[in-house]
């Protein structure tokens, strides 16, 4: 039964809508949070496998990626919400709110990739470990600007920010994440991303122009990071830079390690894994952090090409 | 004359890699380079696809000058080669080797090919058919969801050039393509190269040790040593050139072939 893409979207859009139902009206908030975790989780740990699992380049900033776009997108549901959907009255509220939200999402997601490409740029002639270091340097300064900017709150935290991310935006773009990823890598420009990884004389040689496409590889990846950052402070309504700082980057990186660099459903995988991991270990909150570094150090002596390694499951199967 | 290499130099620290080099190449001509460990050849191939610029010396490829460019925009011009180690992507299908290189030939962009738009799609068919065509000519085709990792020596090497193919290059240079095979597996080789070349029209610029082998195949040779050519001509001339003997096997052998 072959559906045209038309019909696709409009059942996918049926069903997220029906499971967001679901969620609010039938399952208990404490579960629904975490099911919207994972899909944020999912987000950031994908977007990351673009750039260090798919494309080979060693990030460890993504946090501050995940900041610009959480306070970006903050910002202006906000500052900008009365002026805004006052203008927008002749819509249904709901319809307004909904556009508004996703402006506001895009709009983080904009300038989380504008930094990486401001990253992305000169970072491209530096090699694993410099890079790795040159990232984590921009993720603290992301973090140390935006603790000193008062009008998103600095060391008070920014909150009351609307409630607008439930199941239904959260997966959207969880959907669309991995849709896109997929399809990019699929496809046989690119494949260039994998090519660079595997061998970057040897893609440079066949025509690929490995710069731009570093540079492509960290845009898109930091854009989608940018949403998860949107989604994120939507869902939990305050933003304190404590929640993005470099051990939030190596979360991520766990995820993306755990699940295979360079698979996307592995990334799926781990980062549903390690966020149900710590509700696990409620009671035992100093020993996550032990629980953390003691997998990866497992992960890289028992099984160092992460659960899937570069293979992916199911409906992205190669 | 396709390619047209005058002058070139080219110094790592102390070491002169390059002195003076040049040489021709005309279209669909092949031409061996063979010469001692160190020679210099493999550092020529270095130089002619953009990877080292040289200090000094021009290099034309069709009347454009590759002086300055970047190894994948010298690709895009036409030159293609394989490695002496043999650079593959390892964890990616023999497949997928072949179809990241047609990446310069695909008109659509990549926000058209990750929507999967129609026209881009179809693009993408029409390069796998070519590429299937390809691989079918070497042999390679029903191995082509194989890890390229996974392959048998043999079948790596010639994988190499079928990803070169793909680019369209005009001339192609190829590193060692023998190195490690068997006497059945050079014959087939050396067939493949020359229906490359009367099939495809390209010109070939080949670096070998097997002596046999290349000089069985190609019309014209070049020798280097020290960075320098110290002789140029037919398989025969060179043979008997007391340059070359010395430059492989030392001067006391050339002094005794002289029957001095």
């Amino acid at each position: 039964m072959i559906l045209s893409r038309f019909l696709k979207t409009i059942l996918i859009l049926t069903l997220l809508l029906g499971l967001n139902w679901l969620f609010k009206n039938q399952i208990n908030p404490y579960f629904t949070q975490i099911v919207c975790l994972i899909g944020i989780n999912i987000i950031m740990a994908v977007s990351l496998n673009l750039i260090n699992g798919i494309t080979g380049q060693f990030s460890i900033g993504h946090a501050g990626f995940m900041a610009i776009g959480a306070y970006t997108a903050a910002a202006i549901t906000v500052y900008l919400h009365d002026p805004v959907l006052s203008r927008l009255s002749f819509l249904p509220m709901p319809v307004a709110e909904g556009l508004f939200f996703i402006a506001a999402l895009f709009a983080g997601g904009l300038f989380a990739s504008l930094a990486g490409l401001l990253v992305g740029i000169p970072t491209l002639r530096l090699r694993g470990d410099y890079l790795a270091i040159a990232t984590l340097g921009f993720g603290e300064i992301i973090r140390v600007i935006v603790l000193n900017l008062e009008f998103v709150g600095g060391a008070r935290g920014f909150g009351d920010i609307p409630e607008y991310a439930n199941f239904f935006w959260i997966y959207l773009f969880v959907l669309i994440t991995v849709a896109v990823v997929a399809n990019l890598v699929k496809s046989f420009k690119g494949m260039a991303l994998l090519a660079i990884r595997e061998d970057e004389v040897a893609a440079e040689s066949i025509g690929i122009p490995t710069s731009r496409y570093k540079i492509i590889a960290f845009t898109v990846g930091s854009f989608f990071a940018g949403i998860g950052g949107g989604l994120f402070a939507h869902l939990i309504t305050y933003l304190h830079t404590n929640s993005f700082t470099f051990l939030k980057s190596i979360e991520f990186i766990v995820m993306v390690v755990l699940g295979g660099l360079g698979s996307i459903t592995g990334s799926i995988l781990a980062a549903t894994l390690l966020t149900l991991l710590p509700e696990a270990l409620r009671g035992f909150d100093e020993w996550r952090m032990v629980a953390y570094s003691l997998l990866l150090i497992l992960m890289m002596i028992l099984r160092p090409q992460g659960i899937l390694g570069t293979r992916e499951i199911g409906f992205l199967k190669r | 004359m396709l390619l047209e290499i005058k002058n070139c130099s080219l110094s790592f620290g102390g070491i002169q890699a390059l002195k003076n080099f040049s040489a021709d190449l005309q279209a669909t001509e092949l031409l061996g380079e063979i010469g001692p460990n160190g020679a210099g050849k493999t550092t020529l191939f270095n130089v002619l696809t953009g990877v080292y610029q040289p200090d000094e010396g021009e290099i034309r490829l069709g009347g454009s000058s590759l002086l300055g460019k970047l190894p994948h925009q010298i690709n895009e011009m036409g030159m293609a080669r394989t490695f002496q180690n043999i650079r593959l992507f390892k964890e990616m299908t023999v497949e997928e080797n072949v179809l990241v290189a047609s990446h310069h030939r695909i008109r659509s962009s990549l926000l058209a090919l990750t929507l999967r738009r129609k026209n881009a799609l179809r693009e993408e068919e029409v390069l796998t058919k070519q590429a299937f065509g390809l691989l079918d000519m070497f042999s390679l085709l029903d191995r082509r969801l194989d890890l390229a990792k996974n392959l048998p020596y043999g079948d790596q090497r010639k994988l190499e050039i079928v990803r070169a193919l793909v680019t369209l290059p005009k001339v192609l240079l190829l590193d060692e393509p023998a190195a490690g095979m068997n006497v059945t597996e050079k014959k087939e080789l050396m067939h493949l190269i020359l229906r490359i070349q009367s099939e495809f029209g390209i010109a070939i610029l080949l670096i070998e040790h097997d002596m046999s082998f290349v000089m069985s195949l190609c019309p014209r040779l070049i020798v280097l040593d020290y960075g320098l050519t110290i002789a140029e001509g037919t398989p025969e001339e060179v043979r008997k050139n007391p340059r070359v003997i010395e430059a492989y096997l030392g001067e006391k052998v050339r002094i005794n072939s002289l029957g001095g």
